[in-house]
């Protein structure tokens, strides 16, 4: 059985920076070690030097064979440094540092049970994130505080005290950007961490937007559902419970949500049926971690209720699958 | 549902856009039945549809899915039991903007229930975006929660991607473990 090494990312919180490193360092697991990016209880942990967060946790933290900094200019006589932008070349010469000292212990046994301990998770393990690390936690803490009078919420931009990010407007569960809500994209999977982000409550959306006029609106439900879809990155959120079963109250909205590949197929079977996370996964098993993204959305809306597990029933003799995969054809096309 | 005619009925009250959703999905150009409306569908529109709208779909194999759009009038409602033959599924459009949505939902759904037992329904909200409609949540909420797990999604039945989604969801109800694989 491979050996899980989980390898933690601190200051990388660009969506597509992330989700390129998480890329390279899963893409080295080979016949002996699984290469997982978690969030916490990492063995190995890559600090982006170059950003505030990072620079706080070096503050804290040497660098180490355990810790790597990562920067644009290489740091003197530092042994654990990585040249940004960061390559595949980089990422394996860090793992193979990794393995050699993990593995260089005289007692084999010893060796075992260090990278045992340091290997909490196995394949079949989900991952789990914290959503509060991120703008979807952000934004359903936020709503948790709103008082009867309120009826607005100025979120504003993380790393600034003034700059708006977003304005929220409850009783019409509206959301106005001053920008492209494309560029509200990237805060979706950005890992905010210690950082804050500021929000103000008001009793009506007069003035709120302090002359800036919004460009474009959405509902709130979609941008809970699209910042969860985004922070989830297929992974569950924390306290989740994968043998819980549940059913959704009804289908999300998915003309205007995010989608991902087998987002239907979940929705269709989580409608019809009380299924646990794991039961959903066993039935669309291609589908795993798009399972996970979906119930954080899901979730974070409110859409399930808790009732007795059902087993779907098995529909496909009365229908033409040939016939059906056309009719898929057709519809994707 | 191993007929070689199949079809696909796209249901709804006046001014929905089944005759607009007909258009977008079809390959060929729409047989309709539209004339000067006359009675109080003239409030509404300047045209209606009388008898249904009728298009097709070519897929592989030269097998076709047949698309109808009934007419909206409860007069017609006759015309509805007989489109139900070798039916995949219903496709209700409702407009979010008529001051009435919740009876006319009661009304389709019911007038379609036998249907939508024996085959899949999806509900299309169209017309949120016009001034003074309702919000899709509200069209949802007033949906009779034995619908409510059927897809409900907003459309714009003039965007072809809307309406493919409503198609798939259709689909995935009568079957949801299907595999797909459309590459080939």
């Amino acid at each position: 059985m491979k050996k899980v090494i989980n390898i933690g990312l601190i200051g990388f919180n660009q969506y597509r920076h992330f989700d390129n490193i998480k890329f390279l360092f899963e893409n080295q697991s080979d016949r002996r070690y699984r290469f997982l990016v978690v969030e916490k209880q990492s063995d190995l942990t890559i600090v982006n030097a170059d950003s505030a967060e990072g620079q706080q946790f070096l503050s804290n933290n040497k660098t180490g064979v355990k810790v790597y900094a990562a920067a644009s200019i290489p740091t003197e006589n530092d042994r654990y440094f990585i040249q940004k932008p960061i390559s595949a070349k980089g990422l394996k010469k860090i793992l193979n540092n990794f393995l050699e000292t993990l593995n260089a212990d005289k007692d084999p046994n010893k060796s075992n049970q260090s990278l045992a301990r340091a290997t909490s998770s196995n394949h079949s393990t989900p991952q789990y994130y914290r959503p509060d690390n991120y703008l979807q936690g952000r934004i359903l803490r936020t709503l948790d505080k709103v008082s009867e009078d309120n009826d607005c919420i100025r979120l504003t931009m993380p790393y600034s005290h003034k700059n708006l990010l977003i304005v929220i407007t409850i009783k019409k569960r509206q959301v106005f950007i001053t920008s492209d809500s494309n560029k509200l994209d990237k805060f979706y999977g950005f890992m905010f961490g210690a950082t804050k982000v500021d929000a103000q409550f008001f009793k009506s959306c007069e003035h709120v937007l302090n002359g800036e006029e919004p460009v474009s609106c959405l509902s709130l439900d979609k941008l809970i559902w699209d910042s969860s879809v985004g922070a989830s990155l297929g992974r569950l959120p924390e306290n989740a419970s994968e043998t819980t079963p549940f059913k959704l109250k009804y289908w999300p909205n998915l003309t205007r949500f995010k989608i991902k590949n087998g987002f239907l197929q979940i929705a269709a079977l989580w409608s019809q049926n009380s299924l646990s996370i794991e039961k959903v996964k066993d039935h669309l098993p291609h589908y795993s971690q798009h399972i996970n993204s979906f119930y954080s959305a899901a979730s974070s809306l409110g859409m399930f209720e808790k009732a007795e597990e059902s087993v779907p029933v098995d529909s496909s003799p009365k229908v033409d699958k040939g016939f059906f995969k056309k009719l898929f054809k057709w519809a994707r096309a | 549902m191993k007929s070689s005619y199949q079809k696909i009925i796209i249901a709804g009250p006046v001014g929905a856009g089944k005759t607009t959703a007909v258009c977008t999905m079809s390959d060929i150009p729409v047989v309709g039945t539209e004339v000067k409306a006359s009675d109080d569908t003239k409030l509404l529109k300047e045209n209606t549809t009388v008898a249904m709208d009728y298009g097709t779909v070519a897929l592989d194999g030269n097998q076709k899915l047949h698309l109808y759009g009934t007419p909206g009038q409860n007069r017609f409602d006759f015309m509805w039991d007989l489109l139900g033959q070798n039916c995949i599924g219903v496709i209700l459009l409702v407009d979010a903007s008529a001051k009435e949505y919740k009876e006319q939902l009661d009304f389709f759904l019911d007038k379609f229930s036998a249907l939508i037992k024996q085959s899949s329904l999806a509900i299309g909200v169209n017309k949120t975006n016009l001034p003074g409609a309702a919000g899709f949540n509200e069209v949802r909420e007033a949906i009779d929660e034995q619908y409510r797990r059927y897809p409900i999604f907003e459309v714009d039945a003039r965007h072809k991607p809307d309406l493919m989604l409503l198609v798939e969801a259709l689909l995935f109800v009568i079957d949801p473990k299907i595999q797909v694989d459309v590459s080939g």
